[in-house]
């Protein structure tokens, strides 16, 4: 084995067989290339040796894609440079390898010598995943709502293939037709979950940051004004020429009351203030554009949120990029909050690993589906909290699973629940990935597993990249 | 009751860049911010008001662009803004500054209590309190970590030093440093921040203060000058000292001369 390039697994290397969702794996050896040559040349070895490969980047999956369940693991963490820009006719283009994480990324794009501003729409709230990470699930971030699909914002990736290939994708470039679907071949590995192939190097598009911004948290105190609120959002969109709603993300009371209990243990949150414990429910909005049609629109948004009532005199409004941030800070802290609390339990019980929803349902109006999940969750023993993204209506929900026992029973629920959500239209399987986590609850007809059950056949038919994820 | 609130804009990160020939901060293309104890100092500020009338009065003084921190100001609830902005005030040092603020907040009236934060991000000397309440012949605490009782003669507040917290009640007008922790501000309310942009703010310039004297004020009217900006090394130990005014003086002289002669 050469010493240089690829480690023997041990100890050592415990914390890389596992992600947040605590589903653990294992493995025999480990790398951490920093280049594509060096991808390449353990790639090389392995391939010899017939080894599969497990990619991870930051870890930060919830679902076990980047967790290996024997064989090689390749984390490319390491791999985080910025390769090139280039800005032509209002393209903006930035390639960087895999490994970069989006904190890193944002630190990049302000030291870009540019004549405007500019960001990458995609944005996570989870900003130590990589940007590798994020082409892997096709992670979605609360910009999704007015900048719409992560895949539009990659414009090209090299892709290193089970035979040692190296492919350039480019936008446009090559379809293909997948069971009657006609795919760009890029948006083929977007959200592969590196089961085709290893990214080396992804382009990225950007664009010109809004000139002002604003974040607004409207409180609730019964849940169903939220919801209401949230219907009119979609029916009735607020947007000027000026400034338009960019993010609308939904919290419930039980997620709002999981921060609020953890919250000295998230230091991040100092400036946050204390939630008065009556609110049953929050809606945390982005208006982005010229000031003054923003001051329009939340005017709008004033008025619709008081007929919901919701008191406008307890609603959170801030500008500037510091309090965006520390607003959604706040948002995020949900998700990392719930994963510690799985942590917490997972000690006492190793069976369990995270349960949450990653469902959209387009075309729907949110309080339906709020609804149905409130249909389907009586009787559920765990506790659970809702949140996420209003457009699509695409929230989690995640189960506090607290023994063995619980966690066998809500694995039958998500089973049961994904069948019925795909009868009541929804998309199963949005931007979290599918992974060793839930492959077991998923339908053998979901077209997300059909589609890559074809293209695995077409890229990878003898297994040798992330085997276990999705089937 | 009035009540006054100093607030400074700072910038947003520290690069520790000084101009080498006047020792003034250089901000120039530094995101700015409002300096987050004085959210502190206005929190502090609203939170009395909440238990007696009163109105709330915020000053900033700095250039033009400050006006932002008058907004942020009305956004969380002050009733009135003031810019304290001329270029004569400029590379202020903490005896210009106090000056300075000592004049404007002249010019708008009497006030019962002055807030401050517990000092600046970006100076870090905590001491333009202590100097503005000497210029207003005024008591003054700083570190207050709690205001228990605002009657119309006093104010009752706790005050935590190293060892020991101490409760005090002082006459007003009196002047307040608070401490940032237990007075986390609120974030601004949006009808408040709608009418933000509305409200109009009061410029206060040299020609409006009853000492026009340019010797007084900004790098001319400073008695010092920043030599060297650079993170202080970690120390455990933190010595406390009391006694009269005279001798903490005295105390805190023979300190500074034993650092610079080492």
């Amino acid at each position: 084995m050469n010493k240089r390039r690829i480690f023997s697994m041990d100890e050592s290397y415990a914390e890389y067989v596992r992600d947040e969702s605590q589903f653990t794996g294992k493995a025999k050896s480990i790398s951490f290339p920093r280049s594509e040559e060096e991808i390449r040349m353990i790639l090389s070895e392995l391939r010899e040796q017939g080894t599969p490969v497990t990619v991870q980047g930051g870890k930060t999956g919830i679902v076990g894609s980047g967790v290996p369940l024997g064989g090689h693991l390749m984390n490319v963490a390491d791999c985080n440079r910025v390769l090139r820009y280039s800005e032509t006719d209002g393209n903006y283009l930035l390639t960087v390898e895999p490994g970069l994480r989006l904190t890193e990324l944002k630190q990049e794009l302000a030291k870009l010598h540019s004549p405007v501003r500019l960001f990458w729409p995609p944005e996570p709230t989870e900003t130590s995943a990589t940007v590798g990470g994020v082409a892997a699930t096709a992670a979605c971030g609360i910009g999704a709502y007015a900048y719409g699909d992560t895949k539009q914002y990659f414009e090209a990736a090299r892709v290193i293939l089970a035979d040692g290939t190296v492919r350039e994708l480019n936008r446009g470039e090559r379809f293909l037709d997948v069971n009657g679907e006609h795919l760009d071949e890029l948006d083929a590995f977007l959200g592969s979950e590196g089961m085709l192939g290893i990214f080396s190097a992804l382009t990225l598009r950007l664009i010109p940051c809004p000139t002002e911004q604003w974040g607004i948290a409207f409180f609730f105190e019964n849940r169903r004004d939220a919801w209401k609120f949230a219907d009119e959002l979609q029916s009735n969109p607020v947007r000027s020429e000026t400034a338009e709603v960019i993010a609308a993300e939904y919290i419930d009371g039980e997620s709002i009351w999981l921060i609020e209990d953890k919250k000295e243990l998230l230091s991040k949150l100092g400036n946050i203030p204390p939630i008065d414990p009556v609110f049953d429910a929050m809606i945390y909005l982005e208006i982005a554009g010229e000031e003054s049609g923003i001051e329009s629109a939340a005017e709008i948004l004033m008025e619709r949120a008081m007929h919901c009532g919701s008191d406008p005199d307890r609603a959170w409004a801030v500008s500037g990029e510091k309090e965006i941030e520390a607003l959604r800070t706040f948002r995020h802290a949900i998700p990392e909050t719930i994963n510690l609390v799985i942590e917490e339990n997972h000690r006492n019980h190793p069976e369990i690993t995270k349960i949450s929803t990653d469902i959209s349902f387009p075309g729907k109006m949110f309080s339906q589906v709020m609804s149905w999940y409130e249909k389907y969750l009586d009787g559920v023993k765990p506790a659970h909290c809702i949140f996420g993204h209003i457009g699509d209506n695409h929230v989690h929900c995640n189960l506090f699973v607290k023994d063995a026992v619980e966690q066998k029973q809500c694995a039958e629920w998500m089973s049961w629940i994904l069948r019925e959500a795909l009868d009541f239209g929804g998309c199963i399987a949005r931007e979290n990935g599918i992974g060793k986590v839930k492959r077991d609850w998923f339908p053998d007809y979901d077209t997300a597993v059909v589609r890559m059950r074809t293209l695995k056949k077409i890229y990878d038919p003898k297994g040798f990249w992330n085997p276990g994820n999705m089937f | 009751m009035k009540i006054a609130v100093c607030m400074k804009q700072v910038p947003a990160e520290s690069r520790g860049l000084m101009d080498e020939k006047t020792g003034v901060i250089m901000r120039a293309g530094l995101k700015p911010e409002v300096n987050c104890y004085d959210l502190s100092a206005l929190e502090a500020a609203l939170r009395i008001r909440e238990s007696i009338p009163a109105e709330i009065h915020a000053f900033s003084m700095g250039p033009l662009q400050a006006a932002d921190v008058l907004r942020t100001a009305f956004s969380m609830g002050a009733d009135a803004g003031f810019l304290i902005s001329d270029p004569a005030f400029s590379g202020a040092d903490v005896l210009a500054t106090s000056y300075t603020l000592y004049r404007a907040i002249e010019t708008a009236g009497e006030y019962e209590l002055i807030l401050c934060g517990r000092q600046t991000t970006d100076g870090d000397t905590a001491q333009v309190s202590g100097a503005l309440a000497q210029w207003f012949n005024i008591p003054h605490a700083n570190w207050v970590s709690g205001i228990e009782k605002v009657t119309k003669m006093s104010v009752t507040v706790e005050q935590k030093t190293e060892y020991e917290q101490m409760r005090m009640q002082l006459p007003l007008p009196c002047l307040l440093s608070v401490a940032r922790d237990e007075f986390l501000p609120r974030l601004p309310s949006l009808r408040l921040k709608m009418a933000a942009g509305k409200k109009s703010i009061t410029s206060v310039g040299l020609n409006d203060l009853s000492d026009r004297d340019m010797s007084h004020y900004g790098l001319y009217g400073s008695a010092t000058r920043v030599k060297k900006i650079y993170p202080p090394p970690r120390t455990q130990r933190r010595p406390l000292f009391s006694g009269t005014a005279e001798d903490c003086a005295e105390m805190i002289l023979g300190a500074v001369r034993d650092e610079v002669t080492g």
